[in-house]
């Protein structure tokens, strides 16, 4: 998911601790912070400092006068072999091609297990916009295995090239294009195609697992030790340190109740950005050091999914909105069915009455309605563009995850 | 909304491309999937009819005004909208920070004590309310908005600006305002002190009333509501006084002056404090006049 | 209510909008300068301006607010091009400008502004009760609110690296040379900002104008030097009959918009871009369309939205420069009055929809006829002179200093964010109750 979300994912947890909200009428702490910045914080150390200290054995620069995909194709496949030769771990990664400030040559990567081929294909010109714009216009995976499955990879990558939003007329002429083979069995963890574009290129790391076969893990240093059950225990001292240390400042002492509240905020905080990342594709590696491998997501979404962020947006400032309300000294808003009952946020029933009424009309319904909308959408209005037309009657949309 | 643009040229960058081109080739935007800016004066209707639908509403908007006898305990805290009569004004000035009006409103309909309230201005709106003498006739008709206080025993409106007081009718009944006055914390006595004085020892003197004469007006900037002033006879030390609305004096002008001797925390200096309806606040004295 | 009134408040509005499509030319000027301009002005001329009837000059200001809110940036799009040699990142309007689609990304921007004038006069009166309840209910907690915005900035940067440094210590040098720079960005404007709001060096007469350079430094003079020393050349631009996007594109955009705008809108010391920043990562807006047509939204539900706020019954929140300039001579009192203004955004949003198109037009051949250096140049003249005007040397000095921090992001390839900074950490602070203890740290107190 996006920063946002997990920084307001974090948050809401925060916001569930009745002392973070009645500290705006007190002592004016910031605990809410803490929940933002623990929310953030997985995704912070691995952008900003794991991936740069994840060492490859193979890096290959492809430039606008070198467009060398065999090159490319090789270096991954034989990567692929020699892990399942050595046993050990080898990680490979292919730099992007940027020309200019706005520009850049892509190239689209795929790693076929069944028919244990990598294909590189040269594909057009991008601006940065196209290449965010590229999900939302590919086909869905069962299509397109069909498709290479006839025709082989290297025409079905060119027609994907061709539909996706790109510069026309970009492509290198004669095509630029090359399948390498390997032998090894593999399990691919995440999908098969990725894209050398904008930002870092892709990167993979091979490694035999238990049962023989070559594990493939996109982008590894990701998600791996930072996304943790175990590292999100620290939390809990490191926000007990903080708030600690201004509560001795103060005068209020060490084990004061901010300090207090934030050893278990934290933590809570940290695991909400884990639980919403296991919604997607790419999962985590949840306790280090006893596990190693990531496990798999419910690929309920994906990242870049509008739809899977905005719900989460939204249920999050909701119960921001609902914390904010519920702890508050007075209530700003009282809600019709709890209306008729007396009594006020401290009563168990009438707490669990507004909640209810709360959850139906702020959250159920909205997020249906929106839902709904999304899905005849898709369904009438934006069809999933393919570039196998018999194919489009027979889509489940539900499978291709991402965008609804 | 397709757009009628030639299809061989691009409709964003206007660049030559291929007839059969969806995109153009040099800047990358769509040629078929395009909306057209008719949108625009499309939009400028609709913004029109909204407006005059305002209009509308702004000509002919009827208030809802309460009925004063609903005004109970129940409304406590309620911002409400009332119409009624000019039964009665009291105005009450205190020294310099205080000043209270109370008008009594007599709703439509029969008269009783439950169809009565009183309206209250304190501080900065009773103020506005003083700057403006000859707002209210008795027996006018006024249309109030303010914030109802109301509970065992008491029961008035509160109105946080003079401007929310408005006149529907004028009634017949005698003016009320600059002329009626009661103090009825009469203002402390003033203390006679030069301006040597008073920057000797400012704290004995701090936030008390003080008559200082004769003092020469030194200068005064232009658009500012403030001009200094010196003990006549001595350029220095120099005191600001500040609140006079009226035509300041000109340099070199010998004037009496009574105001509240008090800090100004923002700049770190001492000034007098005077007040415009204090009709002794800034006072000319006669060529030779030393006291 | 009187429809001579009504008809006199359009005229004034009107008037507004055609001083400010005339402001809106010098790219950097901001409209809050031009009303505080105009209220010196007003108090130069105090005895007149006691004779208009308030409501007409609040509607005067309205419209000046609008015409700029819409008008604006058209200016700077085309007299300020960047120079992609010293960019890690072009804007799509700056892109849109180099392919000679600079007249659709104005137009775009207007659509934005658009569907936020159609917002506010069309639907703002039937949730006032909403908007309301909302404001009670954010209003304890602006300070942690401004907290997070603040960390949101900090926190979200990424590195602009693109990973192909040799070593792992080139690797990390390229990413967080950048990033430091905008760390310190971020921590020198706080700095700059705590020492203004606890020092007045300006003289005390327009000592209300405090920010004014400051803001003037950090963000108009660095981008119009920048363009002065541009190696750009703007080509001939065309004029589309129409724009490059879907109706999909124009409701995420706008939705875009509308969170980031509201968000600023209600939130005290937040200004559109950090709003919108979290906005579209929030809504997951993609495409230069969405971009670009959440700008326009954002930008004018932040100017006129905000300033309607003041007028809304249930509300009457006076936030930003225009409502406080206003509430010096008028207090809105009823629904009836609130019904006007709302008709006269409406109008005065017409009118300058209506101008949008011509405007533009104009400012694309200006920009091809005239070399932008110049228009540059003379812009941070005049901007400096008014600055001077208003604020005197010191203003001109602590103006010095912001520009050189503001100058900052563009050599070292941060964003320009954090440069908000100077507005966001001491209002948080203040809010919190310890600005004055920070600021006592920091010898400002």
């Amino acid at each position: 998911m996006k920063g946002i979300t997990h920084f307001l994912t974090g948050v809401a947890t925060a916001s569930c601790f009745p002392l973070a909200i009645q500290t705006a009428f007190a002592d004016k702490s910031f605990l809410m912070l803490y929940g933002g910045f623990c929310g953030i914080l997985p995704d912070t150390l691995d952008f900003k400092f794991a991936r740069y200290f994840w060492k490859f054995d193979h890096v290959v620069n492809m430039t606008e006068d070198h467009l060398d995909a065999k090159l490319a194709a090789e270096t991954v496949a034989q990567a692929i072999d020699e892990a399942a030769a050595t046993g050990k771990p080898v990680r490979v990664k292919l730099n992007v091609m940027r020309l200019s400030t706005n520009y850049y040559r892509t190239a689209a990567v795929q790693i076929d297990g069944e028919r244990k081929e990598v294909t590189v294909y040269v594909g057009p010109l991008k601006t940065m916009s196209h290449c965010m714009a590229r999900g939302e216009t590919l086909p869905s995976d069962a299509a397109r295995y069909k498709a290479i499955a006839e025709k082989g990879p290297v025409p079905v990558l060119a027609d994907i090239a061709q539909e996706a939003a790109c510069l026309p007329d970009t492509l290198p002429q004669p095509e630029i294009a090359h399948v390498a083979k390997f032998k090894a069995d593999v399990h691919n963890t995440y999908y098969a195609d990725s894209e050398i574009g904008i930002f870092s290129g892709p990167d993979w790391q091979f490694k035999t697992q238990e049962d023989g076969r070559v594990r493939i893990d996109f982008i590894p240093w990701h998600r791996h030790w930072s996304h943790s059950i175990t590292l999100g225990l620290l939390m809990g001292p490191l926000g007990f340190l903080i708030f600690g240390l201004s509560g001795w400042l103060t005068g209020q002492g060490w084990a004061n109740p901010y300090a207090l509240t934030a050893l278990i905020m934290g933590p809570l905080a940290f695991w909400s950005h884990v639980f919403v990342d296991q919604l997607g594709h790419l999962g985590s590696n949840l306790f280090p050091p006893w596990t190693h491998w990531r496990s798999v997501g419910f690929k309920w979404s994906t990242s870049s999914s509008a739809f899977g962020n905005q719900m989460v947006n939204y249920l999050s400032v909701a119960i921001i909105l609902w914390n904010i309300n519920a702890y508050g000294p007075k209530a700003t808003f009282t809600l019709p069915w709890a209306a008729r009952i007396a009594g006020d946020f401290g009563d168990p029933l009438y707490y669990l009455v507004s909640l209810l009424n709360y959850a139906v009309v702020a959250v159920a319904i909205p997020v249906l309605a929106a839902y709904l909308l999304v899905r005849l959408h898709r369904k009438y209005i934006a069809k999933r563009q393919t570039v196998f037309d018999e194919m489009s009657e027979n889509e489940d949309f539900g499978s291709a995850g991402g965008d609804m | 909304m397709p757009t009628a643009d030639a299809p061989l040229f691009c409709p964003s960058c206007g660049k030559e491309n291929p007839a059969d081109h969806k995109v153009c080739r040099f800047c990358g935007a769509s040629i078929v999937r395009r909306i057209s800016l008719k949108i625009v004066p499309i939009g400028v209707v609709l913004l029109l009819a909204i407006a005059a639908a305002h209009f509308h509403w702004a000509a002919n908007y009827a208030p809802d005004y309460a009925p004063i006898p609903s005004l109970t305990a129940e409304r406590n805290f309620e911002r409400v909208r009332v119409k009624g009569r000019v039964a009665d004004v009291q105005i009450v000035r205190e020294a310099y920070d205080h000043h209270q009006v109370r008008i009594e409103l007599e709703g439509e309909g029969e008269r009783s004590p439950d169809n009565r309230i009183s309206v209250r201005l304190e501080g900065e709106p009773a103020n506005d309310f003083l700057a403006n003498p000859g707002l209210l006739n008795r027996g006018d008709l006024v249309d109030v908005a303010a914030a109802l206080y109301a509970g065992a025993g008491y029961r008035h409106l509160s109105v946080s600006s003079a401007q929310f007081i408005r006149v529907l009718e004028k009634g017949s009944g005698p003016v009320v305002g600059a002329g009626e006055a009661e103090t009825r914390a009469p203002a402390a006595p003033a203390v006679r002190a030069t301006v040597a004085d008073l920057l000797a020892d400012p704290e004995k003197y701090r936030d008390q009333v003080v008559v200082a004469r004769p003092l020469e007006v030194v200068e005064t900037p232009a658009a500012l509501p403030f001009f200094r002033v010196a003990d006549a006879g001595r350029p220095e030390p120099q005191l600001v006084v500040i609140g006079f609305k009226g035509a300041v004096p000109a340099v070199g002008a010998r004037i009496s002056v009574r105001g509240k001797f008090t800090f100004y925390e923002k700049k770190g200096y001492w000034e007098l404090q005077v007040r415009d309806w204090d009709q002794g606040a800034v006072i000319v004295l006669p060529d030779g006049a030393s006291e | 209510m009187d429809i001579v009134i009504i008809l006199t408040c359009c005229c004034a509005a009107l008037i507004g909008v055609a001083i400010a499509s005339v402001f809106s030319l010098i790219p950097g000027l901001h409209i809050y300068n031009v009303i505080a301009f105009t209220m010196m002005i007003a108090f130069a001329a105090i005895d007149v301006f006691k004779t208009l009837d308030p409501l007409i000059t609040t509607c005067f200001i309205m419209g000046l607010v609008v015409g700029f809110s819409v008008l604006f940036t058209v200016s700077s799009q085309f007299f300020q091009p960047c120079d992609d040699s010293y960019r890690s990142m072009m804007l799509p309007h700056e892109r849109f400008l180099f392919e000679g689609r600079g007249y659709e990304a104005a137009m775009l921007s207007g659509i934005g502004s658009l569907c936020a004038l159609l917002l506010i006069s069309g639907l703002f009166p039937f949730v006032t009760g909403a908007i309301g309840v909302l404001r009670q209910l954010i209003r304890p907690h602006i300070y942690w609110i401004l907290g997070l915005v603040s960390l949101f900035v900090l926190m979200s940067e990424w590195p602009k690296d693109h990973g192909v440094g040799k070593t792992t210590g080139q690797r990390f040098a390229d990413a967080w040379v950048q990033l430091g720079m905008g760390l310190f960005v971020f921590v020198a404007a706080s700095i700059l900002g705590l020492f203004v709001f606890c020092n007045t060096v300006i003289p005390v007469d327009n000592a209300f104008q405090s920010l004014m350079p400051v803001f003037i430094g950090l963000f108009a003079i660095p981008s119009q030097i920048m363009a002065v020393i541009a190696h750009a050349r703007i080509p001939k631009q065309h004029f589309a009959a129409s724009v490059d996007c879907s109706p999909q594109d124009i409701a995420r955009g706008a939705m875009t918009g509308t969170v980031g705008g509201m968000f600023s809108s209600l939130t005290p010391g937040l200004t559109p871009g950090p709003a919108l920043l979290m906005s579209a990562h929030a809504t997951a807006s993609s495409g230069e369309q969405q971009f670009i047509i959440g700008g326009g939204t954002a930008r004018v539900l932040y100017y006129i939205g905000a300033l309607v706020l003041f007028f809304m019954p249930d509300v009457y929140m006076r936030r930003g420069g225009a409502a406080i300039n206003i509430s010096l001579f008028f207090v809105p009192e009823t629904a009836e009055q609130y019904f006007l203004i709302s008709g006269i955004i409406a109008v005065a949003g017409a009118a300058s929809l209506l101008l949008l198109g011509g405007y533009s037009r104009f400012c694309a051949r200006v920009a091809e006829k005239i070399d932008f250096r110049w228009i540059s140049l003379g812009g941070a003249l005049l901007l400096s002179a008014m600055v001077w005007y208003v604020t005197s040397w010191q203003g001109l000095a602590l103006m010095g200093v912001a520009t050189a921090l503001g100058l900052v992001p563009n050599f070292w390839h941060t964003r320009r964010i954090p440069l908000l900074a100077v507005l966001l950490v001491p209002v948080c602070l203040n809010m919190a109750g310890v600005g004055n203890d920070v600021a006592g740290w920091l010898g400002f107190r």
